[in-house]
């Protein structure tokens, strides 16, 4: 348990090929062509743009009869008001849509719907098309348009038709190595430029565990619509970033927080507190311990807050409320609280094209000694000024009255994460026996006291057991002792006494050691035949073991394996082994530098994980005097 | 214009859909108040419990009171059967504020009129703080997760719930169904929860015209009160401080825990059990000769003569003794109701994995089976029993939990014709019914020899010896990289065991065993319904194979890297020798060739094997697993057996092997390994036997200390030393 990272990394690549065995052949059924027209059009009684869709999807079954599931997503903005399916060119009648909530179970709730049916395809070379209408009804929810699709595509085309009064950029993204083809034409009639991206074998969107967000890796577009001027109508959409930031600002301002219940429970947590910054802690700490979350996406495709003091009230929320009522109660505080709007690294963008797509998440920033602080409550176990993968480094659009502050919040390295294992063991017999601690920062901190308060009471401690000695009964711990473990300050630190027995293999005078008990990332081999995408990992790991191991006496030390050192700008593996009088000292630090793993970096990734899985089979040989 | 009269329409029908939903969702809240009202309102002493017992300070929740109650009722009709689950639960960490945080509620749902099925629940919640303060969870703050009109699901998140917090709520659900079409669900109510319970209650009423057959098991009998009041059989249950349920491994909660059974069996009578005569009557009379038609089974009487005729010609058996016949007859019939393509519009087609697992329906092949062996003069019994994990014969309190098979006596000897899958063999039984008691009756003879017949008979067990799973490894030190292991291995698997090799075999290499096997004289185009008119689906057949024996590579890889935890380097054979797809021929037998990295540890010159890790799958129990409280079930008695060759490289000695001898052997079971150095050998031979499927929790001692050293043999390694 405790190299949770290299189990991740085994378990999600043997999950994707589960995964990908219960999804369809990908050869079988098969897009003849797909094509997707984006039409502006202008609503004189509304006075407003909406967006004509037209979804055609032409498919084949290409070697034996199968069912595949359809769906296709609808919201509050966005509708479906036609749909058709021809089966082998004949309507088919049999088929009826389900309209549905779409259930994920990380969202509590959700008002995505989704429009779904089963496809049939009662024979080799058996043909389904799917044309589909939809209205957009605000040119704002228009956002990324991708080229692929859950089925691989012979032919995608793309069509945007923008009439000359409407104002659009679109933005092309991971267009290289892609046949696509780009045309630009003017159709006279409708007094509108005709974009056409044409995109040849495509292969189908897989999703694959430790994915980065779509946007970082698949062909797509992205509309920014910035204004309209119908006959003299004039509507102002996403021009500038200020335009987003008004945009999702305004929400806020239809909030009216309870101000008087606010300042009593933050009067409350704070009471005693004198310090601003010992305040601002026992604040965040109140919400990251009191406010469950729960992902709501409900209402503007989720980007309206909840109130404060229903989330003080209800005790749960969504990063939304957990933003705001850190901000209200930091407000009562008498300190500058603001809300943030930002994209965690999931998406590819920052706000320099505006875009409803540019923020998937909601936190709050203090501004205090001239610095500001970037407090994300959903974290649960973070302190303030450590910063999960996710957020480190992203750009924060901050409230600020009429215009937007745009900051960065700051890159974190590995440093911040650093897991230190000290271990000081020594040979009795067979059995190897220490002192030994472990010592969390950062990241790892936060992760295991989630862990480990998420646990049930009766079980936290065999659950920590089990945790320290990776399930492995043998590896007999006792004296566990630990900081307090709801706490968020400071390290934690675990502290244990070992006796492992039968650990030291001993054949005639020799004796044989394997110092590391904690073999992180052993065997972490990325499958480059089966995988598509490229790596995200969840944070910066820092994984450092001291060991040090007091030859027995008697003996002395005939073999020590040579060094392992590797660095690359994504990751540092280095160990080291030394012989000090009668000990031996091993260190070992393997570091994640930066979470994005391109495919390119695969190879490499692969032969460092060679060289450290071999490195750990190598032993440490003693011999009796 | 076409257009906008649909949409006219469409608005028209939702106004009045949106009327009726009004009238429907007022309809509900009076229910959801009365039923409010009928709960709370009662003052249940253990549900106005705030205390905590100090033993039950660390728990992560205790339950300080749980009440169930069923109430069934039938009018017009119509079954209504109620069921209230009432809880009272004291939050004592996060992991249970998690648990208790959010529930999900299936608010109504209703069918077609003419099931007239109608389902409606009510939910309520209360929380209770520390300080006594509390306060209701107002329904109305649920989500919405399906709302259709006879199809209405919703969540809740509990609103101020904290660590300390008591939650009180109950879940009431109504049911209506028209009783014509089935009966109402049977109840089997196990008492014990993941948290120790203060107060149990049950309260179960059943209005008397509907019948109840019933059985209390594993508790004093005493615990469980029954009355009859007014029109009502009354049931009640109350119990106080029940212990939480920490056994999870090899537990059956129907043989282990107090559990109350339950069904209706019509306009008839109050039954501890299953009325014998009833079940005598339904075996001999019912289901056989009455029971339904199997489509495939006209074309089985006509065809199977044919079949019998060919195999004794390609096979040169002009004798074939009854037994010979009768087993025959059974392989013929899982060939024609499993394996052969049923004529039909089937919309895929289904090679791969799921193909494997269809099953026929027991009361039609038992009748087909009947029917055809009649022809041959081969007398037969109905037999009936039921599964050990529902209970002992004397635990039905309904016909639904007997499962129905032919006995076969083509000689002195019973053949136990149970067919449950592809892979079932004629006399073997599967495992839930091995060793239990059943009813048998024969089905041939007169009506009063019938009656006559009817007796009850105890099913035999396999053996620990029978069902087995042979390895043979044969290791050999890469040259190139010695710590790079290739391992040839050859599984063999007899009787239950070969069930776990199911995903590792091809519905078309089955299929054409089985056709061989029987003489099949149709063509394989007809077998799998792809002749004549539908000829083109043969096409897509083959397509279809292709890719199941294409993705089989995955399943093979997937399956090494199951066994061993780590993914083999590389797969560079892989054979079935055997399908052991009926029980004359050979076992099962699996080959593979594989790499491994990661076995071997580099020590200076010499190289140390992990040779422990080559015995796969042992159990490491976890530290809760150790204190046991309930019985012992397992599936079935069994062997597995290792026989190991390490082959000595050139230029080394092998030392250790004089450890790996040990040897733990108890009325239980054992683990015994022995080796030795044979010329550039390493030979080392393991056993390791359940010897039943059931222990009584007394023995979990000894169960565990064999278990234990076949664990322990996991951590085993032995040296090559440079000479």
């Amino acid at each position: 348990m405790i190299n949770i990272q290299t189990y991740t990394v085994l378990l999600l690549l043997l999950l994707h090929s589960v995964y990908a065995k219960s999804q369809d052949d990908p050869d079988n059924i098969e897009l003849t062509s797909s094509s997707e027209t984006f039409e502006f059009q202008y609503n004189t009684k509304q006075k407003q743009v909406t967006i004509k869709q037209l979804i055609h999807k032409d498919f084949v079954c290409n070697s034996f009869r199968a069912t595949t599931p359809f769906s296709e997503p609808f919201n509050n903005q966005e509708e479906i008001t036609d749909l058709t399916i021809l089966t082998d060119g004949k309507k088919n009648k049999n088929i009826v849509p389900a309209y549905d909530y779409l259930n994920i179970d990380e969202y509590f709730y959700s008002d995505q719907k989704i429009c779904y049916f089963n496809l049939p395809f009662l024979k080799q070379g058996a043909r389904n098309e799917i044309n589909i209408e939809k209205v957009i009804h605000d040119p704002r929810y228009l956002t990324t348009i991708y080229f692929t699709d859950r089925f691989p595509a012979r032919q995608k085309t793309i069509t945007l038709i923008v009439p000359r009064w409407m104002n659009v950029d679109i933005h092309t993204f991971h267009f290289e190595n892609q046949k696509i083809k780009t045309e630009k034409s003017y159709d006279k009639e409708r007094d509108a430029d005709i974009y056409t991206y044409t995109a040849t074998n495509l292969a189908a969107m897989k999703k694959s565990a430790m994915s980065p967000g779509p946007s970082w890796i698949y062909p797509h577009l992205l509309i920014r619509s910035k204004s309209a001027d119908y006959k003299g109508e004039k509507i102002a959409y996403f021009d500038t970033t200020d335009d987003l930031y008004k945009w999702c600002y305004n929400l806020t301002t239809q909030l009216h927080p309870d101000t008087a219940a606010l300042g009593v429970k933050a009067r409350e947590i704070t009471a005693g507190i004198p310090d601003k910054f010992d305040q601002l802690k026992a604040i965040f700490y109140w919400v990251e311990e009191n406010i469950r979350y729960i992902a709501f996406e409900d209402g503007l495709a989720g980007f309206r807050p909840d109130e404060a003091h229903e989330v003080m009230r209800k005790k749960y929320g969504d990063c939304k409320g957990m933003a705001n009522l850190t901000k209200e109660l930091l407000l009562r505080c008498g300190l500058d609280a603001r809300l943030c709007w930002i994209g965690t690294n999931y998406i590819l963008y920052d706000h320099s094209i505006p875009s409803l797509s540019d923020d998937n998440h909601m936190i709050c920033a203090v501004q205090y000694n001239n610095k500001w602080w970037f407090l994300d409550a959903t974290e649960k176990y973070m302190q303030p000024g450590i910063y999960a993968e996710r957020i480190a480094g992203r750009q924060v659009m901050i409230e600020n009255g009429d215009k937007c502050l745009l900051e960065n919040i700051p890159a974190t390295s590995a440093a911040q994460n650093a897991r230190i294992f000290k271990e000081s063991l020594a040979v009795e017999g067979n059995n190897m026996t220490g002192k030994i601690q472990y010592i969390y920062n950062g990241e790892s901190k936060s992760d295991l006291l989630y862990t480990i308060n998420m646990t049930k009471k009766d079980r936290v401690q065999t659950a920590l057991e089990a945790y320290i000695t990776n399930k492995n009964s043998h590896y007999k711990i006792s004296n566990v002792t630990t900081t307090r473990l709801d706490q968020r300050d400071g390290d934690l630190e675990v502290n244990f006494d070992l006796l492992y027995p039968d650990a030291v293999s001993s054949f005639g005078k020799e004796m044989y050691i394997d110092i590391d008990y904690n073999k992180e990332y052993n065997n972490a081999v990325i499958d480059t035949v089966k995988r598509k995408t490229d790596i995200r990992f969840d944070s910066k790991n820092n994984y450092i073991t001291e060991t040090t191991l007091l030859i027995p006496t008697g003996y002395k030390m005939t073999s020590l394996p040579e060094d392992l050192h590797i660095a690359t700008p994504h990751y540092k593996f280095d160990i080291t082994y030394k012989a000090a009088g009668n000990n031996i000292i091993y260190r070992k630090q393997l570091q994640i530098n930066d979470t994005y793993l391109p495919k390119a970096a695969f190879g490499d990734w692969n032969k460092a994980i060679a060289a450290l899985t071999k490195k750990y089979l190598e032993q440490i040989t003693l011999t009796q005097q | 214009m076409y257009k906008s009269i649909v949409i006219s329409a469409l608005l028209f029908t939702y106004g009045l859909y949106a009327q009726a939903q009004s009238k429907q969702e007022r309809a509900y809240q009076e229910e959801a108040d009365q039923v409010k009202k009928e709960i709370q309102d009662v003052k249940d002493p253990a549900f106005a419990q705030t205390a905590i017992p100090e033993k039950y300070q660390h728990e992560s929740a205790v339950i300080l009171a749980l009440k169930f109650s069923l109430d069934a009722d039938h009018s017009r009709r119509k079954d209504h059967i109620t069921t209230t689950l009432h809880e009272r639960v004291k939050i004592q960490d996060k992991a249970a504020l998690e648990e208790y945080s959010e529930f999900n509620i299936q608010k109504l749902k209703s069918s077609s009129w003419y099931r007239g099925y109608k389902l409606a629940s009510f939910m309520g919640i209360r929380v209770i703080k520390p300080n006594g303060q509390q306060h209701n969870i107002d329904m109305n703050d649920a989500v919405s997760v399906k709302d259709e009109k006879n199809d209405k699901k919703q969540k809740i998140a509990i609103a101020d719930l904290e660590v300390g917090d008591i939650i009180d709520y109950y879940v009431r659900i109504n049911k209506d169904a028209a009783n014509w079409f089935t009966n109402p669900d049977p109840l089997d109510y196990s008492i014990g929860e993941k948290y120790p319970i203060l107060d149990f209650s049950l309260d179960v009423r059943i209005f008397r015209k509907m019948g109840v057959s019933w059985r209390y098991l594993n508790d004093d009998s005493a615990m469980l009160k029954h009355t009859k009041e007014d029109e009502d059989y009354v049931f009640t249950i109350h119990k106080k401080d029940v212990p939480k349920i920490t056994d999870e491994r090899w537990l059956y909660p129907n043989r282990s825990l107090p559990t109350l059974r339950l069904t209706y069996n019509g306009p008839r009578e109050f039954v501890n059990g299953v009325n014998e005569e009833d079940i005598q009557e339904y075996l001999t009379f019912q289901i056989i000769s009455k029971g339904p038609q199997y489509a495939a089974g006209a074309t089985i009487m006509k065809e199977f003569p044919d079949v019998l005729h060919n195999y004794r010609k390609v096979n040169n058996k002009p004798d074939m003794s009854k037994r010979e016949i009768a087993e025959l007859a059974y392989y013929y019939i899982r060939y024609a109701a499993l394996y052969r393509e049923q004529p039909g519009t089937g919309a895929d087609i289904e090679v791969g994995q799921n193909r494997k697992l269809y099953s026929p329906r027991a009361h039609f092949v038992a009748n087909a089976f009947r029917q055809l062996l009649l022809k041959y003069d081969i007398e037969t019994d109905l037999a009936a029993a039921v599964p050990r994990s529902v209970g002992t014969l004397q635990d039905a309190v309904s016909l639904d939990d007997l499962e129905y098979f032919i006995i076969a006596k083509p000689d002195d000897k019973p053949m136990y014709c149970y067919l449950g899958s592809m892979f079932s063999y004629p006399d073997e039984l599967p495992t839930g019914l091995e060793g239990q008691e059943a009813y048998s009756v024969s089905v041939t003879g007169s009506k009063g020899a019938k009656r006559e017949s009817f007796k009850k008979i105890t099913l035999p067990v396999s053996t620990a010896a029978q069902n087995l799973d042979a390895e043979k490894l044969n290791i050999t030190f890469n040259a190139e990289n010695p710590q790079q292991l290739i391992i040839d291995r050859i599984i063999r698997t007899k009787g239950q065991y070969r069930y776990q090799y199911v995903a590792l075999l091809l519905y078309e290499d089955m299929l054409r065993e089985e056709r061989h096997t029987l003489s099949m004289s149709t063509s394989l185009q007809q077998d799998l319904y792809a002749d004549g008119s539908n000829r083109k689906r043969f096409a897509e057949y083959q397509a279809a194979f292709e890719k199941a024996r294409k993705d089989m590579d995955e399943t093979v890889n997937e399956s090494i890297a199951g066994d061993y935890n780590t993914k083999p380097t590389n797969v560079s054979y892989y054979k079935i020798a055997e399908q052991g797809l009926e029980s004359q021929h050979k076992p099962f037998t699996m080959q593979q060739t594989f790499t491994m990295d990661g076995f071997v540890k580099k020590a200076g010159n010499n190289y140390m094997l992990d040779i422990g890790k080559l015995i796969t799958g042992q159990i490491e129990l976890a530290p809760e697993e150790r204190k046991r409280t309930y019985d012992v079930y397992m599936p079935f008695a069994r062997t597995v057996s290792y026989e190991v060759y390490v082959n000595i490289p050139d230029g080394y000695t092998l030392e250790g092997a004089e450890n790996l001898n040990k040897s733990v052997i108890n009325s239980t079971g054992q683990f015994v390994s022995s080796a030795k150095i044979a010329g550039n050998k390493l030979v080392l031979n393991i056993t390791k036997i359940y010897n039943h499927p059931y222990e009584a929790v007394g023995n979990w001692d000894q169960m565990m200390a064999f278990m234990d050293a076949a664990s322990d043999f996991t951590k085993q390694k032995v040296l090559l030393k440079k000479m």
